[in-house]
């Protein structure tokens, strides 16, 4: 520029501009001022000399110095200032600029001791003052109280110090990721529980490192983060291991965003869950066997909570309990009464509370407790035999009970059929006792008692020497053998049964005292009546012997006499015919027809009496030869063409043939006897065999006879008709009914005069 | 009596009627020309075997048959007819038993003694006579005895 050319002008604009300099440095002193007297930092201004020109309000308070106290003051007085740590004094940094020249910036660790002696650190800087020749015309002296951010930087060391010792030292594995999953942090935790080391973990993803199978679930969580779709994300899912091992783990994220929500960090905590896991693995498998274990089980098991719901139970809960099947079984506890009526084994109806589950469920624990069952719906009765018990926790609080119950009813009933049949012989009123092989008593009812006392034995004695004898000979032969014997004036049968295959014998006593005192008795009337009957058939022989020597007499003596009588009649007859006449030959005539009656008469009482007495040869016969070939000989040829002769078939039997014979002799001669006056005589012979006897019958159709005289028929020496009419003793009928008696038959008679009769005789079929 | 040694009928009857009946009945064939009498039974063992009153009888011979009947005194029929088949000498005289009934229960114990027959003695006097004389002609004349 060119001061000549522009001098007049220069001044006045000098001035003026020179005035508008200075009111312009005016305004700006006073804005400065004013942003001295504003701002929050201490501003000293000092000269050269180090004496204070000017200080803000900010500096009054921390100085502790007005103003106007410390305008002129060294600032030595004003600004005090020692090291923090040695407390020694420190250079100021006004004497710092002035004498380097240089912008001076100060450590830390300054304290600032104000005039009232308190401290404070500050931090503080110099700033020299220059002049527009550049000379250094004084410093600007700027510090802060450095207190509050001395305790907020404090604070925040602290909480980085806390949250690194508490990521680091944390039991469980905790990272953080970028939201792309790459992990920017992990701690030893994790580290440790994956086995990699810092820089591989950096080296991944969290993704990387997931078990594939739980990759999806790991990516859909990630995502729904991502996406804002929750807070925090949770699961259970396996990592792999460095080593290759699967690492269960249960996995909390949580995305972290800034103020604006961008995302910022994923933090995950991991928790080792391998050892749940396979706790819990365990436990399954466990319980799969318990299940198959339960399932397997013929025992009712039923296991309840605490409030008696059942959790668990087998498929022979439902078997016991008549479920047609499982899903029929009553889930818990309080539905039972519906269902089933329970009765404890003396008969009563049990209370609900008397119940096994409840009685576990007190804490009572109890083994084969009976109890009987009643289906409410059809009635069914059966008896279970429970065990039960409480189930406790660690702290024994019961948390359930566990119940078995076993259907018994069958075992109860075979028991009771044991248990009566084990009181047979108990009830057995006869003696029976089991030994051992060499005599030794091992059981005796009670009903042996007095057996043992006539032995003064007792079980676990020896049996009498001669019973051991006889039990050593049933043992050697395998037989039972029998033997009575007197014990106290009472009588027993012993019998001695080895039993095959034991160790023992069975010895069954009777006492038979009453048989055999009946015996006796028996014994000794058949000795008696053996005797009376010896005398009787002594008398019987005496009697048959008079009969015989009666029958000898009236044979020999009776007829000799008569032989006599007829004998001499014809010497009369032959040696004096000459002097007899006609009627005196009639009347020897007379005599010799009586004395052949009389003859005849004998023969025949004779041939009756020895009917009875004769001994009966029995055989078999054919009657209807006999009683053809009887009657041709009763008949003459002449005779034969009179009489219509029929003989129908008759049964044979088994009899005396001679007597028999007899039968047929008099029952057709009389046929024939009294059908003699019909011009055609007709007999007929005929035979029937009925109800286990043969019944024969002669029928003629002669004289017959009247039926109010049937009751002399068989009588001996009856007739019923007189000896004009036809000749005959009256012993033929008593002979065959005679002869029929002995042989066991019946005989009988019909007739009707002029009309015929029917002579009939039965015998038994006596394996004819 | 007739003591000459050769006898045909050794009569033993206790009964005279009887005896007599039967003399007749055989008198009327000419059967008892040789015939003895005797009225009980020791009598007629003394006869057969020539002792007692008949000591001097020659015993070589012997009846040509006996006719017995078994009820008599002293020794009954069945003692002497024992007594006959006993001994060699005379077990070869036919004995013929001669009774009045069928009766008589000493008739078995007869045939198992030897008897040679056994005749029962009708009432009828022709059937008497009838039997007593074809037993005389049998034992007589149609018998064959020993020699």
């Amino acid at each position: 520029m060119s001061v000549e050319t522009e001098r007049p002008d220069r001044l006045v604009r000098e001035n003026e501009a020179l005035r508008r300099r200075i009111a312009a440095l005016e305004a700006e002193s006073e804005r400065f001022r004013a942003i001295l007297q504003s701002i929050g930092d201490a501003v000293i201004s000092v000269d050269t000399d180090g004496r204070v020109l000017q200080m803000n309000p900010a500096a009054e308070a921390l100085t502790g110095w007005a103003e106007t106290d410390a305008l002129g003051q060294p600032l030595a007085r004003v600004f005090r200032i020692v090291n923090e740590a040695t407390r020694a004094e420190v250079e100021s940094p006004v004497e710092r600029v002035l004498r380097d020249g240089a912008l001076g910036g100060f450590a830390n660790h300054a304290l600032l001791i104000a005039k009232d002696g308190s401290e404070r650190p500050i931090t503080d800087s110099g700033v020299p003052m220059r002049n527009e020749k550049g000379e250094t015309t004084g410093v600007v002296l700027v510090f802060r109280d450095q207190t509050e951010e001395r305790r907020a930087g404090r604070q925040v060391r602290e909480a980085e110090e806390r949250f690194r010792t508490f990521f680091d030292n944390a039991p469980i594995g905790k990272s953080i990721a970028a939201p792309d999953g790459k992990l920017l942090r992990v701690n030893p935790a994790l580290m440790a529980m994956l086995g990699y080391s810092v820089a591989e973990m950096q080296a991944v993803s969290s993704v990387a490192i997931t078990h594939p199978d739980d990759l999806p679930e790991t990516r859909e969580g990630l995502r729904s983060l991502l996406a804002g779709e929750r807070e925090i994300w949770s699961t259970d899912k396996r990592y792999i291991a460095k080593d290759g091992q699967v690492v269960w783990a249960h996995v909390v994220s949580r995305l972290q965003r800034d103020p604006e929500g961008n995302p910022l960090y994923l933090l995950t905590h991991v928790q080792d869950i391998t050892e749940r896991k396979q706790a819990e693995e365990a436990l399954r498998e466990s319980k799969a066997k318990l299940e198959v274990a339960l399932a397997s089980m013929t025992d009712a098991v039923f296991i309840s909570d605490a409030s008696g719901r059942f959790v668990e139970f087998n498929d022979a809960f439902a078997t016991f309990h008549r479920f047609k099947n499982k899903q029929e079984c009553a889930k818990t506890f309080a539905e039972y009464p519906d269902i089933l009526d329970v009765f404890t084994a003396n008969g009563e109806l049990a209370p609900v509370g008397m119940w096994a589950v409840p009685r576990a469920l007190r804490g009572e624990t109890a083994t084969n407790v009976e109890y009987s069952l009643r289906r409410r719906d059809t009635g069914e009765v059966w008896v279970g035999s429970y065990s039960f018990s409480p189930i406790r926790d660690r702290a024994g609080v019961i948390v359930g009970s566990v119940v078995v119950g076993r259907d018994v009813t069958e075992r109860k009933r075979v028991q009771q059929e044991i248990e009566s049949l084990a009181k047979f012989p108990e009830e057995n009123p006869n003696p029976i006792l089991r030994m051992r092989l060499d005599g030794t008593i091992i059981y005796a009812n009670p009903s042996s008692k007095e057996l043992l006392t006539a032995w003064s034995c007792a079980v676990g004695d020896l049996i009498p020497v001669h019973l051991r004898n006889l039990l050593a000979k049933s043992v050697a032969e395998q037989e039972c053998a029998t033997v009575e014997g007197t014990y106290n004036s009472r009588v027993y049968s012993l019998s001695l049964a080895p039993i095959p295959g034991t160790d023992y014998v069975n010895l069954y006593g009777r006492d038979v005292t009453e048989r055999v005192r009946a015996e006796e008795a028996v014994r000794l009337l058949n000795a008696e009546l053996e005797q009376r009957v010896a005398e009787r058939t002594k008398q019987l022989a005496a009697s048959n012997a008079e009969l015989e020597a009666f029958s000898y007499s009236v044979s020999h003596d009776l007829r000799a006499p008569l032989r006599a009588i007829d004998g001499f009649t014809r010497i009369l007859e032959e040696d004096y015919a000459p002097h007899l006449d006609t009627e005196g030959r009639r009347v020897c005539s007379v005599i010799h027809e009586n004395a052949g009656k009389m003859g005849r008469l004998i023969d025949d009482l004779l041939a009756f009496s020895r009917l009875g007495r004769a001994q009966m040869n029995l055989s078999r016969i054919d009657m209807g030869a006999m009683a053809n070939a009887v009657l041709h000989e009763l008949t003459t040829p002449e005779d034969r063409t009179r009489i219509d002769f029929q003989v129908d078939v008759l049964p044979p039997t088994v009899a005396d043939p001679t007597l028999m014979r007899q039968v047929w002799m008099n029952l057709l001669s009389n046929a024939v006897k009294f059908s003699s006056k019909r011009e055609r005589a007709v007999i007929r012979v005929s035979g029937q065999q009925d109800q286990g006897e043969s019944v024969y019958s002669v029928q003629d159709n002669g004289a017959g006879f009247d039926m109010k005289y049937v009751g002399k028929l068989f009588g001996v020496f009856q007739r019923l008709h007189g000896a004009k009419e036809f000749e005959g003793t009256g012993v033929g009928l008593a002979l065959v009914q005679r002869v029929i008696h002995r042989h066991g038959g019946r005989v009988w008679g019909q007739g009707e005069p002029d009309q015929g009769a029917t002579f009939c005789f039965s015998l038994q079929q006596s394996g004819a | 009596m007739d003591h000459s040694e050769a006898v045909d009928i050794l009569l033993v009857e206790d009964s005279p009627q009887d005896a007599e009946l039967t003399i007749r009945a055989l008198k009327k064939h000419n059967l008892a020309n040789r015939l003895i009498i005797v009225e009980d039974g020791a009598e007629a063992l003394d006869f057969i075997f020539g002792r007692g009153k008949y000591a001097g009888r020659d015993a070589g011979y012997p009846p040509k048959v006996v006719l017995l009947d078994l009820k008599l005194p002293k020794v009954s029929g069945l003692e002497v007819l024992r007594a006959l088949k006993q001994d060699e000498r005379t077990r070869p005289i036919p004995v013929v038993i001669v009774t009045s009934s069928r009766e008589d229960p000493d008739i078995k114990t007869a045939y198992g003694l030897g008897a040679n027959s056994y005749v029962v003695k009708p009432v009828d006097f022709d059937a008497f006579a009838e039997a007593v004389s074809n037993l005389g002609l049998y034992w007589l004349l149609v018998n064959q005895p020993p020699r």
